[in-house]
């Protein structure tokens, strides 16, 4: 199928509302972007999203659009909470899968002598990769209905990490609604022993120096200075999240055949918001979104741990407070003012960021001068960017913003453009140390399969999605 | 099949069985290479959905998490019964050794996304994208 695609200036463009679309598409895009996207099917993806019942404004795509399934990734569509549906296929697979920031005292000199070490510490210390886990870490059933339940407040009250740290994560680290007993025994099966697991693909573990600072003002409030060293996670909620997303397609075909909702494409299918199905699998969802919160606060104690042992300093000395957390996969019931009016909306963000402006009630009280903090991670060997929310957000995409690179290269072109080439060491040569279990997965990962992200964030702060704080650049990579 | 950011598997076979017997060996070469996983554990599955597509998408996931929590790797397949909506099968395979096959690629699913299971005169063919 042919998308069409109309310009509306230079990072907007339009898909026309036509067929069973029930509502146009909206790219955040430059030129060079939208040229790419036709060889693929995200533009496709954008114009299904609208078929959906429900849909309120535009199905929207950041800059870092691509191909998924069923939804774009990069996608976000807010449906309405008594008339709309949720759609599993709008959140994915990886339930929550976000990224959280460190900051800390260090600075990328005082760390330099020491960076290898460092690395293989996490490397040990952080279970990467399929089927590492911890070994004092076991969970009793009862415990970990308590994580789904109460997310990374079950973390902190469990001794991993402290009360401040729940005020810097999206939600406070818990979504409520959560109900184990919504969660199947096989999703529950598959959790127990992937909390506090890295896991593989796309998620890592980076240590990172401030290489430029754009927003003094916004730094300032972050904690970020330049020559600072920092540390990113990116996970999810590991098998858990993906068990209780194959479980809700199962429930959802189903209902979409009872509640008569045709689909474009399977991976759509969805119920009623306020359907018992639409209820389920909300309940879930939060669970497996808790436990993700709970996930990267395991892993934040750990972190703190090995920088503490490998430098030989205490928790005072090192301040590594946590910045803030965010999900980008995820539904979430938000109010938002449409056309002058106050609704309530099942907000969908597939590979989307929330970016809440300054002065909003959900933004932590260090913030709310400048705004929700955005991690943006980028590839391994460039750079990854921190944002603030944006007055515009609020008006055009729900709050919400791009939430990475975006991919360019599928993963057998990556794997072809590196053969004979030995990425490690080239990688090491730029100063970046890489630590990986997977055989594939740093040939697949290279820097050249992803968009440059800061050409994404352009696009966002051009747009008025976003305002770009501080760079960060790689030092040391911890991949599964 | 080329997928931005995930896998396309593209299989055939003369009947319903070596359809999903090859879709099967393609899962398995996307997670751990081209592996002949003999061995003596042995694994009964009895599985159900609304059409074949769905069925296919059901046992692809199926033995993704009898990988993941009990570190089944199948080996043989029997097709006791594969029709429509419903199968039941017989597998031998290997308890996973990730010495012996170290992981190539975490696959988080099979998905719905532009499933197709199609077939002609002598030929079964099925589209899957797995997302990684």
């Amino acid at each position: 199928m042919s998308v069409k695609v109309q310009q509306i200036d230079t990072c907007r463009w339009r898909i026309p509302r036509e067929g069973a679309m029930r509502s146009e598409g909206l790219i955040f895009a430059n030129a060079g972007m939208i040229e790419r996207l036709q060889r693929e099917k995200a533009l496709e993806q954008v114009a299904n999203v609208a078929t959906l019942p429900g849909i309120v404004g535009p199905s929207l795509a950041m800059p870092d659009i691509h191909w998924g399934y069923g939804f774009p990734i990069g996608g976000v569509a807010a449906f309405d909470a008594e008339h709309g549906v949720v759609s599993p296929g709008g959140v994915g697979y990886d339930i929550n899968c976000g990224v959280r920031l460190l900051r800390s005292a260090l600075s990328r000199e005082e760390i330099a002598p020491r960076l290898a070490e460092l690395a293989d510490t996490l490397y040990h210390n952080v279970p990467a990769g399929v089927g590492s886990q911890r070994r004092d870490l076991r969970l009793t059933l009862h415990e970990e209905k308590q994580v789904l339940r109460r997310g990374a407040a079950w973390a902190v009250d469990a001794g991993f990490g402290s009360a401040e740290d729940l005020e810097h994560i999206e939600a406070g680290g818990t979504l409520p609604g959560a109900d184990p007993e919504r969660v199947s025994e096989r999703a529950l099966a598959r959790g127990r022993s992937q909390l506090g697991t890295l896991g593989s693909g796309n998620h890592f573990l980076e240590i990172q120096h401030v290489d430029r600072v754009f927003a003094a003002d916004a730094a300032e409030a972050l904690g970020l200075y330049e020559g600072q060293i920092t540390v990113s996670i990116h996970t999810g909620s590991r098998g858990l999240g993906y068990q209780v997303c194959d479980d809700s397609l199962h429930t959802m075909l189903q209902a979409s055949r009872k509640y008569g909702i045709s689909l474009p494409d399977k991976q759509l299918c969805c119920a009623p918001v306020q359907s018992p199905e639409g209820e389920h699998y909300l309940a879930a969802m939060a669970g497996a979104a808790n436990f993700a919160f709970a996930n990267r606060q395991l892993i934040t104690a750990w972190v703190r741990e090995s920088f503490e042992r490998v430098l030989g300093k205490g928790p005072a000395e090192l301040r590594m407070g946590l910045i803030y957390d965010v999900c980008h996969n995820i539904a979430k019931l938000e109010t938002h003012l449409v056309a002058g009016r106050s609704r309530r909306l099942c907000v969908h963000r597939k590979g989307a960021t929330r970016a809440f402006p300054p002065g909003h009630p959900e933004t932590p009280a260090a913030y709310r001068q400048i705004g929700q903090p955005v991690l943006i991670p980028g590839d391994m060997g460039r750079y990854s960017f921190v944002l603030v929310g944006t007055p515009g957000a609020m008006d055009e995409t729900f709050g919400s913003t791009c939430h990475g690179a975006g991919r360019l290269l599928s993963r057998h072109a990556a794997k072809k453009l590196v053969r004979g080439r030995n990425l490690v060491a080239e990688l090491a040569q730029q100063g970046i140390l890489v630590r990986a279990t997977g055989r594939a997965t740093v040939a697949e990962e290279i820097p050249e399969a992803y968009k440059d992200v800061a050409e994404v964030v352009e696009v966002v702060e051009q747009a008025g999605l976003g305002r770009i704080v501080a760079r960060l650049r790689p030092l040391a990579v911890i991949k599964g | 099949m080329e997928h931005t950011a995930d896998i396309g598997i593209r299989c055939w076979g003369p009947t319903p069985d070596e359809l999903f017997r090859e879709a099967t060996g393609a899962l398995i070469e996307v997670m751990v290479g081209p592996v002949c996983a003999a061995g003596n554990e042995r694994l009964c599955l009895e599985l159900q959905a609304s059409c074949v597509e769905e069925l296919l998408v059901t046992w692809l996931n199926e033995l993704l998490v009898r990988f993941e929590i009990e570190g089944f790797l199948p080996g043989e397949i029997t097709f006791v019964q594969l029709e429509e909506q419903r199968l039941r099968a017989r597998l031998s395979g290997a308890r996973y050794d990730p010495a012996r096959w170290p992981i190539e690629r975490q696959v988080k699913a099979a998905t719905y996304h532009l499933l197709q299971v199609e077939h002609s005169l002598d030929t079964w063919r099925a589209t899957i994208y797995l997302d990684l």
